[in-house]
């Protein structure tokens, strides 16, 4: 288990694939499909009573009733106040096992037995997976790097296997995960997309199509271990419709499309059974793609016209969410639509700083509704040295705090781009933001400078 | 007779009316002794101070000419009528408990203090007494302090795994960086390098005899491949903290043995006394009578009670006690 505290500790620091890469080299194959196993959501079923547990714990640590309230208090959890209550392990303990542990707690045994052979760390984690409040979900983009490169095997497969020890009916997880055969053909890697913008250079018009469906999921790979989808963000899963979609493609290819009613509307090609597409041109790509393709697979519409005239006229796009997709650059990120296809940008006021540990790390902008404000986005605060500036002698004169929260006077007004708004009824305002994103902020206590919500409503309804 | 206390709390700090002088005063005073160099124990403003060679070192650097008396450990010095000693609380190099012998008995205050030996800090060492005034800043069972080794072993690799971003550990400049800087010398894939604070202060300790390495300042920019820096807290939000441009910031401190009090990734690294160490700290002073300062006083005077000690909180005038 020694090996999982050092990977959480270093995810907890900002490490990733080469923290997940150094633990699948050193972790024993038991241990490692144990950590697999709880990253991919499979807890063992939780056992316990809180009270029980803080019955136990408070035994152990011989503390005082009062004594362990005022602990717990100060903790903020049971879990974590029985995690660090007790004194800890000897320097000769031998750390148990995470897959002893996991079995133990399948069987219902209770975490007392060990927590003399943990440090603190560890007893969080089975205190947590015993009271049912554990929660990990770990990026799949960097696991699977380091998975990939510390059993030499590709992404792809890695992902399909994955997907399919996934849900009610999968398999269990074992070291065939990352065996290496004959019959594992090797497509080209599919890059999980990110997120980036705004968009300053469109380029040329070639280099780009239309995603008409960008919540959809948005890769599909074929490998003969089955379909996979990859969705932004490196989310993964295999739906019972990835079967059909992935009948008419052979094995070894990846297509990137997106995932719609009625079958798949694809974008682009990667690879196309086993031969590696991503290197020719776009046009080439979808020219194969427009024969080879056949239904549910359909080729998405092309981008006709220019740009002058697509910014000019937005009517051959749907609605302001629309999402492009630079298929030819060379890191394959996905890019916002330009400004000029997007809403225009809102002018909302400053209500909240979050402080993080250097600074400010969030603020949250907030509209006028009736006589007062309604926080309407909360953004990464800006980077630039101007902005922190100000931001420091706002937050110095904060009028409320709520922990690392504060309030601040209104005194700036934040420029926010966003694809569109959309009904929200848990939130205050009433709406939410499409991928908000703060282009500027600006001295301009005026409220008539505000953008108002019914303009904003309205906006959103017109055609 | 009921004998008349030695220490007694005031306003200014803690008095010592038959020695006239005040221990870690916070306001001015003509008298001060000082326990060790922390801005909040040693403020300016005093005629005098009273301190060890490796306090007065830091005295010098932080508060610029003053005038201070330099005592070394275990020495007696005859003040008024009581008799006073300094001995090693472990808390940084040159911090000290102070022993004051008099007509009432044997008082200790430790000042700050941890009980673990770091092999920079001269090593605490327990002061049987009468009264005890001891710290409790970490006096909740929750907090137990991990081996240093194996926190060292942690930060050597989160260094090594730092990967484009230069690593950044926050420290106060004065004790907790020397100490890390004692730890992880020559352990890392590359050089440390501090703030030109750090740097300056951790120069002057060693000047004082204290087993530290060199270390380059860094006056700010792209640090050299595989560098760890070590940099004051306060230099994140600062111009040189951006001029570094990608970097991984962690701190060390006792507050991030607990998750919602601490900051994510930070290490569990404290120059206090840990629970057991308080506790231990209170047994072996063979005290008939303790008083806690800073932190959990009221919590940790009441176990102390509970388990058979006398023991109340020390009235300190940021609590409310004035």
């Amino acid at each position: 288990m020694k090996a999982a505290l050092r990977l959480w500790a270093a995810l907890a620091r900002g490490a990733s694939g080469a923290a997940w890469e150094a633990y699948f080299a050193e972790a024993p194959e038991g241990e490692a499909l144990a950590l697999l196993r709880l990253s991919l959501g499979q807890r063992p079923k939780a056992g316990g009573k809180a009270g029980d547990l803080r019955a136990a714990a408070q035994r152990a640590a011989n503390l005082p009733d009062w004594l362990w309230t005022e602990a717990e208090a100060f903790a903020g959890s049971l879990g974590e106040a029985a995690a660090l209550c007790l004194p800890l392990p000897a320097p000769e303990a031998a750390l148990p096992k995470l897959s002893a542990l996991l079995a133990a707690l399948d069987q219902g045994v209770g975490p007392e037995g060990f927590w003399p052979l943990l440090p603190p760390e560890g007893r969080r984690v089975v205190n947590a997976l015993w009271l049912g409040r554990f929660r990990w979900a770990p990026d799949f983009g960097p696991l699977l790097a380091g998975l990939s490169a510390a059993k030499a095997c590709p992404a792809p497969v890695l992902a399909a296997r994955l997907a399919r020890a996934c849900g009610k009916n999968a398999a269990p997880l074992s070291a065939a995960l990352w065996a290496k055969g004959a019959d594992v053909a090797r497509p080209a890697e599919p890059v999980v997309p990110a997120w980036v913008g705004p968009l300053e250079a469109l380029g040329a018009r070639g280099d780009w199509v239309v995603d008409w469906a960008p919540e959809a999921p948005q890769v599909l790979a074929v490998h003969p271990e089955g379909p996979v989808l990859w969705g932004p963000g490196g989310a993964l899963g295999a739906p019972p419709e990835a079967a059909r979609w992935a009948a008419g493609l052979p094995p070894g290819s990846v297509i990137l499309g997106a995932a719609k009613a009625r079958g798949v509307q694809v974008l682009d090609l990667r690879a196309w059974a086993g031969e590696a597409w991503q290197a020719r041109p776009l046009a080439e790509r979808r020219a194969f793609l427009a024969t080879a393709l056949k239904p549910p697979l359909g080729l998405s519409p092309g981008l006709s016209g220019d740009w002058a005239a697509l910014t000019q006229s937005p009517a051959p796009f749907p609605s302001a969410r629309l999402l492009l997709r630079a298929l030819a650059l060379p890191d394959q990120a996905w890019l916002w639509a330009p400004p000029s296809l997007a809403p225009p940008p809102l002018t909302a006021l400053l209500l909240y700083i979050e402080r993080g540990a250097s600074g400010p790390e969030r603020l949250s902008f907030g509209l006028a509704r009736g006589n007062d404000f309604a926080p309407l986005v909360s953004l990464p605060a800006p980077s630039d040295p101007a902005a922190k500036a100000l931001l420091r002698a706002l937050a110095a004169e904060a009028v409320a705090r709520f922990g690392p929260v504060q309030q601040v006077p209104p005194r700036l007004c934040g420029e926010i781009a966003h694809e569109g708004l959309v009904p929200a009824p848990r939130r205050k305002l009433g709406y939410q933001l499409l991928n908000p994103r703060l282009l500027r902020l600006f001295p301009d206590p005026e409220l008539s400078a505000l953008t108002p919500l019914a303009d904003l409503v309205a906006g959103r309804q017109s055609p | 007779m009921t004998k008349a206390p030695l220490l007694i709390p005031t306003p200014a700090g803690i008095y010592c009316p038959a020695g006239d002088f005040y221990i870690d005063p916070a306001r001015a005073v003509d008298r001060a002794v000082i326990t060790h160099a922390h801005a909040d124990h040693a403020r300016r403003g005093m005629r005098g101070y009273l301190a060890t060679r490796g306090t007065a070192v830091a005295l010098a650097a932080r508060l610029g000419k003053v005038s201070v008396q330099v005592l070394g450990f275990e020495e007696g010095l005859r003040i008024g009528g009581v008799t006073l000693s300094f001995h090693p609380s472990g808390h940084l190099p040159g911090a000290a408990q102070v022993r004051v012998e008099g007509p009432g008995g044997v008082w200790v205050v430790t000042g700050d203090y941890k009980t673990e030996d770091d092999g920079l800090a001269e090593a605490y060492a327990p002061v049987p007494c009468d009264v005890f005034l001891s710290e409790c800043t970490f006096g909740l069972p929750l907090f137990h302090w991990p081996q240093a080794a194996e926190v060292a072993a942690e930060m050597v690799e989160w260094w090594a795994q730092s990967g484009g971003a230069v690593p950044v550990l926050a420290a106060y400049s004065l004790g907790k960086a020397q100490r890390l800087l004692h730890m992880l010398h020559g352990r890392g894939p590359g050089p440390i390098l501090a703030h030109p604070v750090i740097a300056e202060m951790t120069d002057r300790l060693r000047a004082a005899g204290y087993p530290l390495p060199p270390l380059s300042a860094w006056p700010g920019g792209a640090a050299p491949k595989g560098a760890l820096l070590l940099a004051p807290p306060g230099a994140r939000a600062a111009a040189w903290g951006e001029s570094l441009g990608a970097s991984h910031w962690a701190d060390a401190s006792g507050w991030n043995a607990v998750l919602r009090k601490g900051r994510t990734g930070g290490f569990v690294l404290s120059d206090h006394a840990d629970w057991p160490g308080l506790c231990g700290a209170v047994a072996t002073s063979g005290a008939g009578a303790v008083h806690l300062m800073h932190g959990f006083t009221e919590s940790f005077a009441r176990y102390l009670s509970e388990t058979g000690r006398n023991a109340a909180p020390w009235p300190e005038e940021k609590r409310g006690g004035w």
